[in-house]
């Protein structure tokens, strides 16, 4: 017996020793100097495998079993064994997608199912939950057994402790504070948790020195070594049965598979081999430094079994309590509170490293999903969600413990509680074929999964859980010996009429046969859906090709989300591509580092804006190759994007250009009803010059017709139709050489004699020329001059013509007799202006724009025939605007018009 | 005797038809323009009218549409003279109840004949 | 497209990894099968060999053995899969 404040205070340093170690390792992490990067700690932190149920357990099922208690550790032997394959992989994968834990792991896989990381959190909690309340009884009975020994009466009374006065109380409240403290340091669950990890390490060498050490006095202070031990133990009739295979039963493969299953499924395991891996180099050692760990901390255990088994008499002393009792029996009062330290690391061990699991995949995959869902928590509008976060796992550690304190409270002394050790390992199994199978076969969908893990968990729950309730009389027994209603068929320990096996292992063979039968038939009959089938991709085939771990080899299968908004930018350009990331960041309700890994959704949600930009194909093949690899390394994929936007520049260039073509023939179409205005233009000015020509020329040849075939004519009549012919024939030539004018003129094709011209001198030129013409009108001429006029630049014979053909305009239409015409040169400031008045019957507002048209004809009042080709004001405004100036016409109708033109004076240009 | 309304808007065309028709011994009336035309027409419908297009206020097409619109000018025969050879307004000019279409200029001797023809055939 | 560059860098290593990778499976085999309960059966005479009975000292000297095949075939490989993770990520 020891004194009570002895073994608290122990306890109690002990565990701030584990504070001290863990704070030291963060600090110097902190610092850059990681103590944790070491294979041997992770080989260690590995052996968190062994709690208490080990370390007090394991005893007890030597004893009921012989060697049977062996498959739980062969079976993670073999799975080191085959670490280089089925470990070294998950450890790969978890890296490059970040994984948190075996809920976030398998949802993962399937498609970043939430329901499935819920699911794969529901049972987790439910299997392993009251696996934490029996450390917390190991703890507590150890701790009643060296208080009280040798009167172990007490011992069953450890649930009915006030809780103040409860170890167990007190240790999970520590292990709470000591999760929360270095379990939950960093929002990002993928970052290590050195102080754990180094802690955890150290307690797996204290409980392995604290067996080993118990076990060499058992083996060579009580018994004189194992041959002596053994050949008492062979003599024992009690004992030697326990020598054969034969206790272990059935069990022993169902037991070894389950144990190597647990390896990997068992979330603190996941945790701790994969999670907290630091390098997976380190895996190397563990390897073979993990089996021997437990091959050593195994060693003892049938001598202390067998020694406790020679030493007590039958029932005075748990089995399970050989390992502290034999120390105390022997009055070694100092090994059994090493004992005792080793017990406790055991179980604290555990219990810290299953928290912390536990805690995440509660936040992670099943919380905050559903927070996410609320719209009116509005969180994903949070930037910042770490403080959320982590006060979430927080709570999550404080919530499990408590759940673990009052199941050992309430339940600790019932069947179900200590059957749960394998219950958990049962529990946890039904996670391996979706793993397994989701690392090795592509076709395994997340409804396959979801189905297989669901019918594997009711199995359980049907073959494991509910006949535990009965044999703690919470369900009529019958429920087991007959079966539910008398149905044999349906007995939980008999599924299907199957005997032989122990209850964990028919539980096992059933769970896992409809587990994995209905995993492979659903998946085999489901379709996948795209993300399915990359993340399905990006798991099975993480090593493809790139086994080395050479830089480039490093990339296959990990794209940094700096790398994928760089090549996000390249196809979407600066602005769009931080659109992009913004926009998903805020869905998702995180912030994007661009340091961190993308994961397969931020992949896929840019192998969408790629599509937009590059075609699905391209972006596919893009994507593929950035995240799966194919061993192409990011400066080929670098490469690929350069050619690939020099591709896309092209087409750029050519959607450029083919918009170019596009404007270029909306020109062309425009120039197009453009040629054929002017066609259909040119059309009517032919019609009209044909016109215009055939009338004269129908004059001509009905007068010379009429002549030739009228030799009778009078003389007078002769010489009259003969004038017809004459006029008929000049205003013939009159057109033609104005028709020809006007096209050299419009076409510029005029031939200019330009030089300095006297534009009084001109207009006199012209009046003189006209002058015989209107007195035989009888129509009045009058002209206007200053003194001194500048000078023009004109062609002078053109400005005559056109002086001319306004006097000649004028004329026409103004009576005779009473006609009137005034032609008067003034100076404007930089110009001359030159106009011609008559006194005719002016012309109609709508018309004085239309005269300057070609062929537009004002016809006379009086007979309304036309009195012009309809050519000559076409062509004077041609050479006045050729010239530089301007003419047009002001006229009230009735009041005579008034036709003006200006040109720019030179001399004013001089001045100037 | 069989009258003729020549309606063209150029003097000496007016003359020349005048001068041919008259020769072939039928009654010729001129009109200056649509309108006038029409008045006369009104007045007394002629047995054929030789009708320009290109005449102001209103033109050929105008007249000779108006003519058929009215069943008791329907023997009038309508000879449409243009100087504008294009086909299309040859067919339009059919098309609105002319009898023939002669383009500018013509062949006296051939636009005599035929109107000879026409007047002492009906 | 241009090969990769491990591919003739480091032909060994992939080769030697490829090696240690079939080895490892075939302890693993091994392993399975000598510890399968039909092996184990021929073992279970009641026979204490230097005082221990013959079926503990076949368990424990296989698993021995498995153990220190294991540590020869891993330690002895080359030190092929150098990949250091981001332990926080400032060293990144």
């Amino acid at each position: 017996m020891l004194p009570g404040w002895l073994i608290v205070v122990t306890s109690f340093g002990y565990l701030s020793l584990l504070f001290a170690i863990a704070y030291f390792a963060d600090r110097r992490g902190r610092q850059g100097h990681p103590v944790v990067n070491n294979p041997t700690v992770y080989a260690l932190s590995i052996a968190v495998y062994c709690t208490a149920w080990t370390f007090y357990g394991s005893v007890g099922r030597a004893v009921s079993s012989g060697a049977g208690f062996l498959p739980i550790y062969l079976g993670p032997t073999l799975m080191f064994a085959l670490g280089w394959v089925v470990i070294r992989k998950i450890l790969r994968i978890s890296k490059v997608h970040r994984t948190t834990s075996i809920a976030d792991f398998i949802a993962s896989r399937y498609g970043k199912s939430h329901l499935l990381g819920g699911l794969v959190t529901i049972i987790a909690v439910v299997g392993i939950m009251p696996y934490i309340a029996l450390q917390l009884k190991a703890v507590a009975s150890s701790f009643t057994v060296v208080l009280h020994y040798p009167d172990l009466s007490g011992a069953a009374a450890v649930t009915s402790l006030s809780p103040l006065r409860d170890t167990a109380l007190w240790v999970a409240a520590l292990m709470a504070a000591f999760s929360i403290l270095f379990g939950t340091r960093h929002i990002d669950a993928t970052e290590h948790h050195q102080g754990m990890v180094l802690a955890i390490a150290f307690e797996s060498v204290v409980k392995l020195v604290a067996f080993t050490a118990v076990g060499l006095f058992v083996t060579y202070g009580i018994f004189d070594g194992f041959g002596d031990l053994f050949t008492q133990a062979a003599a024992d009739p009690r004992i030697a049965p326990l020598l054969t295979l034969a206790p272990a039963g059935n069990d022993w493969l169902p037991l070894t598979g389950l144990a190597m299953i647990a390896m990997v499924c068992l979330p603190r395991q996941f945790q701790v081999t994969i999670v907290e891996n630091v390098e997976e180099s380190h895996l190397n050692k563990a390897i073979w430094l993990f089996p021997l760990y437990l091959l050593v901390i195994n060693v003892f255990v049938l001598p202390i079994a067998f020694a406790g088994l020679l030493r007590f008499p039958l029932g005075t002393v748990d089995h399970d309590m050989f390992v502290l009792a034999l120390p105390m029996a022997e009055a070694s009062p100092g090994l059994a509170l090493l004992a005792f330290v080793g017990g406790l690391s055991a179980a604290t061990g555990m219990v810290i490293v299953e928290t912390v699991a536990l805690s995440t995949m509660l936040c992670n995959d099943l919380v905050m999903p559903m927070l996410l869902r609320f719209a009116w928590l509005h969180l994903a509008e949070h930037k910042d969600l770490s403080g959320l976060l982590l006060t979430i796992r927080r709570t999550a550690i404080i919530i499990i413990l408590a759940m673990g304190y009052l199941f050992f409270r309430f339940i600790g002394e019932s069947y179900a509680l200590v059957a749960i050790g394998l219950m958990s390992f049962a529990a946890a199994a039904q996670f391996g074929p979706a793993i397994i199978g989701g690392i090795y076969w592509k076709g395994g969908s997340r409804r396959g999964a979801l189905a297989g893990i669901s019918a594997g968990f009711l199995i359980w729950i049907y073959t494991l859980l509910l006949p535990s309730f009965a044999r703690s009389d919470w369900l009529p027994m019958s429920f087991i010996e007959s079966g539910p209603w008398g149905i044999e068929l349906l007995k939980p320990y008999a599924l299907l009429g199957l005997t032989g096996y122990s209850s964990i292992a028919h539980s096992l063979i059933w769970s896992l046969f409809f587990n994995v039968a209905i995993f492979v038939g659903v998946s085999l009959l489901d379709r996948q859906s795209t993300i399915e089938r990359i993340q399905a991709a990006l798991f099975v085939d993480i090593f493809r090709h790139a086994g080395s771990g050479t830089s480039t080899g490093m990339l296959h299968g990990r794209v940094s989300i700096g790398d994928l908004r760089a090549m996000a930018e390249r196809f979407l350009g600066r602005d769009r591509a931080r659109d992009a990331f913004s926009e998903y960041a805020r869905r998702r309700g995180r912030s994007i580092e661009p340091g961190g890994q993308a994961d397969g959704e931020l992949v896929q949600f840019v192998e969408r804006r790629l599509s937009g930009a590059i075609g699905a194909a391209s972006a596919r093949v893009m994507i593929a190759s950035t995240v799966k690899g194919e061993g192409v390394g990011f400066e080929e994929i670098m490469q690929i994007l350069d050619e690939t936007s020099q591709v896309l520049e092209y087409s750029r260039q050519l959607e450029q250009k083919s918009r170019e073509l596009e404007k270029a023939s909306g020109d062309l179409k425009a120039a197009n009803a453009r040629l054929t205005e002017l066609d259909r233009m040119k059309d009517d000015f032919l019609s009209t010059v044909t016109h215009e020509l055939r009338t004269p020329l129908t004059s001509i040849r009905s007068f010379s017709e009429i002549l030739h075939d009228s030799p009778d004519l009078e003389l007078g009549e002769r010489q009259q139709f003969l004038t017809i012919i004459i006029r008929e024939s000049e205003r013939l030539t009159r057109l033609i050489n104005q028709v020809l004018d006007l096209s050299r003129i419009e076409s510029g094709r005029m031939k200019w004699v330009m030089s300095e011209v006297d534009l009084v001198e001109v207009v006199e030129h012209a009046v003189a020329s006209m002058r015989h013409l209107f007195e035989e009108k009888q129509v009045g001429l009058k002209v206007f001059k200053p003194e001194l006029v500048p000078m023009v630049r004109a062609d002078r014979d053109q400005l005559i013509q056109l002086v001319i053909n306004l006097l000649s305009n004028a004329q026409k239409f103004v009576p005779s007799g009473t006609g009137e015409v005034a032609v008067e040169v003034t100076c404007g400031r930089n110009t001359l202006l030159v106009s011609v008045a008559d006194n005719g019957p002016g012309i109609p507002y709508h018309e004085q724009d239309k005269i300057f048209e070609r062929f537009h004809q004002v016809r006379s009042g009086k007979t309304g025939n036309p009195l012009g080709s309809g050519l000559g004001l076409a062509i004077c405004r041609g050479i006045v605007e050729h010239l530089g100036g301007r003419l047009w016409v002001e006229s009230t109708p009735g009041y005579g018009a008034t036709f003006y033109f200006s040109l720019p004076a030179i001399h004013a240009d001089a001045h100037a | 005797m069989k009258s003729i309304l020549v309606v063209e808007d150029e003097p000496n065309i007016v003359l020349s038809l005048q001068f041919l028709m008259k020769k072939a011994g039928f009654e010729v009336r001129v009109a200056n323009d649509g309108e006038e035309a029409l008045a006369l027409v009104q007045d007394r419908a002629p047995d054929l009218i030789l009708l320009d297009v290109m005449i102001p206020k209103r033109d050929g097409f105008d007249v000779c549409q108006t003519i058929r619109a009215n069943p008791d000018w329907k023997d009038v025969y309508i000879i449409l003279l243009t100087a504008k050879g294009r086909e299309v307004d040859r067919e339009k000019g059919i098309a609105l109840g002319a009898n023939d279409y002669v383009t500018k200029p013509f062949s006296t001797r051939d636009l005599t004949e035929k109107v000879k023809q026409i007047l002492s055939g009906g | 497209m241009a090969a990769h560059e491990s591919d003739h860098a480091e032909p060994t290593v992939q080769a030697a990894q490829g090696y240690l990778n079939d080895r490892l499976i075939a302890l693993a085999a091994l392993g399975a099968l000598l510890f399968h309960p039909l092996f184990i059966g021929l073992f279970e005479a009641p026979l204490l060999v230097m005082g221990i009975p013959l079926l503990f000292l076949y368990l424990f000297g296989i698993w021995v053995l498995l153990i220190i095949a294991l540590a020869v075939t891993t330690e002895t490989a080359p030190a092929a899969t150098i990949e250091r993770d981001d332990i926080g990520s400032g060293s990144f």
